[in-house]
C-alpha cells in the first residue's frame, strides 16, 4: 500500500455545557489526520487527545456508524451532515476535506431541538410526531398469508423510497424555517401508498401535521433545501403528496 | 390556541397570490394603452371605472392583498420562531430569493404604498387629477420614481419566480411531466411581468 499523506486540520467546534449554557466555539488543532478516517473517527481521536490533556471531550452522538440509524448528525461548514451528497457524518470521510482546512462544526439548530451538550440535541420532538401517526393497525394473531393484500410493484417501490427516512433531522436543520415537512411527509407518503396504511389515512396526515406544529417546527415554504441535505435522498415530491393527502382528507370532511 | 397545520396558512397565501398574479397581468395589459396616446388611455381608464364588474373585483383585490400581506407576516414570524438560535456559519442550499420572500414582499409593499399614493389617491379619491395620462407621464418623468419602480419590479420578479412554482406544490401538485412546464411558465411570468412593467415605465420616462 502506498504511503498516505496525513492532514492537519483546524477545528472550530461548538461547545455548550448544557441546555442553559450560552455556548461558544472552541478551536482545536489536529495533526496526522488519516484521510481514510470517517469524520466521527477523527472526532474520536480528537477526544482522546482532549482526555489526555485533561480536558472535557466533545459530546456527539452516533450508533451504527454505517449510515442507517440516523443517530449522528451535525452541521459541518454550514451543511447538515457535511457537503457530501446523500451521506451521514458517520459515512463522511476525511479525504473529502483539504489539508490545512478550517472546519466549523455546529449542532443542528431548531427551537424544537434544544442543545443538550455540545453537538448533541434533543430530537424527541420528531418522536412525538411519529407517535401521532407513524403506525398502522393490524390484527394480532397468526401471520396472514403472503399476497393476501395485493400491492402494485410501483407503489411498493415508491413507498419504500419514502420508508428509507432514518429520522436524522438533517432536513429540519437545513430548512430556513426549521420545518419538519420532509420528515413528516416521508412517513405520510410511505403509508398512503400502501393499503395497510389506509385505515388511518386521513387521520394520520391531520394528526402528524398538527403535531409538527405543536412541537414548534416551522412551516414548509417550498425552498427545497431539505432535499439537498437528506442523506437518504427523500424527495420533496413526498411533500406535495402529503399536501395532497391533507387536502383530500379535508375535502372528505376529516 | 390550538396548533393548526401550516398548510391552512399557506393555502391562503397561495390562492390570494394567484389572484394577485392575474391582476398583474390585466394591469400590464391596461398599461400598454399608454402607448396609444392620451385619448385612448384616458378613455380606457374611464371605461374601467364605470364597469360594475371591475368595481366588484376591485374589492376582492383589496381583500386578497390584505390577506396575502397579513398571512405573509404571520408565516414569516412563525417560521423565524422555529429557529431561536441562528447558525453561526450556514451555507444555505436554496437560492436567496426563495428564502427572502419577506424581503421582496416588504419592498413590493413599500412600492404599493407609493404607487397608490401617486395614482389612486389623486385620481380616484381627492380628484385633484382628472387627466390620468398626464399624471402618469409626469410621475414617470421623475428618474427616482422610475428607478424605484424598476427596482420594485425586479423584487417582484423574484417574488413571483418562487411564488408561482411554490403555489402548485402547496396544492399538492408535483408531477414529473407538468412540474417542469410549470417552472418554465414561472420564469416566463416573472421575466414578463418585470420586463413588461419596466418597459412601460422607461418609455414613459424617455419618450412620452
Ligand atoms: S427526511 Fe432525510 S433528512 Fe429528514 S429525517 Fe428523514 S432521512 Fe433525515
Ligand atoms: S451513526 Fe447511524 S447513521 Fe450515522
Amino acid at each position: 500500500m502506498s504511503e498516505k499523506k496525513t492532514m492537519r486540520l483546524t477545528l472550530k467546534v461548538w461547545r455548550q455545557n448544557g441546555p442553559q449554557d450560552q455556548g461558544r466555539f472552541e478551536t482545536y488543532e489536529l495533526d496526522n489526520v488519516n484521510p481514510d478516517w470517517s469524520f466521527l473517527e477523527m472526532l474520536d481521536i480528537l477526544n482522546m487527545k482532549l482526555v489526555r490533556e485533561g480536558k472535557e471531550p466533545i459530546a456527539f452522538e452516533s450508533d451504527c456508524r454505517e449510515g442507517i440509524c440516523g443517530t449522528c448528525g451535525f452541521v459541518i461548514n454550514g451543511r447538515a451532515h457535511g457537503h457530501l451528497h446523500k451521506t451521514t457524518v458517520c459515512q463522511l470521510h476525511m479525504r473529502h476535506f483539504k489539508d490545512g482546512e478550517t472546519i466549523v462544526i455546529e449542532p443542528f439548530r431548531a427551537t424544537a431541538f434544544p442543545v443538550l451538550k455540545d453537538l448533541i440535541i434533543d430530537r424527541s420532538a420528531m418522536d412525538f410526531i411519529l407517535k401521532r401517526g407513524g403506525y398502522i393497525s393490524v390484527n394480532v394473531g397468526s401471520a396472514p398469508d403472503a399476497n393476501t393484500i395485493p400491492v402494485p410493484k410501483h407503489n411498493s417501490d415508491r413507498a419504500f423510497d419514502f420508508a428509507t427516512c432514518i429520522g436524522c433531522g438533517a432536513c429540519i436543520a437545513a430548512c430556513p424555517n426549521a420545518s419538519a415537512a420532509l420528515f413528516v411527509s416521508a412517513k405520510i407518503t410511505h403509508l398512503a401508498l400502501l393499503p395497510q396504511g389506509h385505515p388511518e389515512r386521513e387521520k394520520r396526515v391531520d394528526e402528524m401535521l398538527t403535531a409538527m406544529e405543536e412541537q414548534g417546527f416551522g412551516g414548509c415554504s417550498n425552498t427545497y433545501a431539505c432535499e439537498v441535505e437528506c442523506p437518504k435522498g427523500i424527495s420533496i415530491t413526498g411533500i406535495a403528496r402529503a399536501n395532497l393527502e391533507y387536502w383530500r382528507a379535508k375535502l372528505k370532511g376529516n | 390556541m390550538s396548533a393548526k397545520p401550516y398548510l391552512l396558512r399557506k393555502i391562503i397565501s397561495a390562492l390570494t397570490g394567484l389572484f394577485l398574479i392575474l391582476f398583474l397581468i390585466v394591469h400590464l395589459y391596461d398599461n400598454i394603452f399608454l402607448f396609444f396616446g392620451e385619448e385612448a388611455f384616458n378613455t380606457k381608464a374611464k371605461e374601467l371605472l364605470s364597469n360594475p364588474f371591475i368595481r366588484v373585483v376591485e374589492v376582492l383585490l383589496f381583500l386578497s392583498l390584505i390577506f396575502h400581506i397579513g398571512y405573509g407576516i404571520y408565516i414569516t414570524v412563525k417560521n423565524k420562531k422555529a429557529r431561536n438560535v441562528p447558525y453561526k456559519k450556514i451555507d444555505w442550499q436554496t437560492p436567496f430569493y426563495k428564502r427572502m420572500m419577506w424581503l421582496s414582499g416588504t419592498v413590493i409593499f413599500l412600492f404599493l404604498v407609493i404607487h397608490l399614493q401617486s395614482f389612486l389617491v389623486p385620481y380616484r379619491i381627492t380628484g385633484e387629477a382628472d387627466n390620468l395620462y398626464q399624471l402618469v407621464v409626469l410621475t414617470f418623468k421623475n428618474p427616482f420614481y422610475t428607478g424605484f419602480y424598476i427596482i420594485a419590479f425586479i423584487f417582484l420578479g423574484f417574488h413571483l419566480l418562487h411564488a408561482w412554482e411554490s403555489a402548485f406544490q402547496t396544492f399538492g401538485f408535483n408531477h414529473p411531466v407538468f412540474t417542469p412546464i410549470i417552472k418554465i411558465i414561472g420564469w416566463v411570468l416573472a421575466i414578463g411581468i418585470t420586463v413588461g412593467y419596466s418597459v412601460v415605465a422607461i418609455v414613459a420616462y424617455l419618450i412620452l
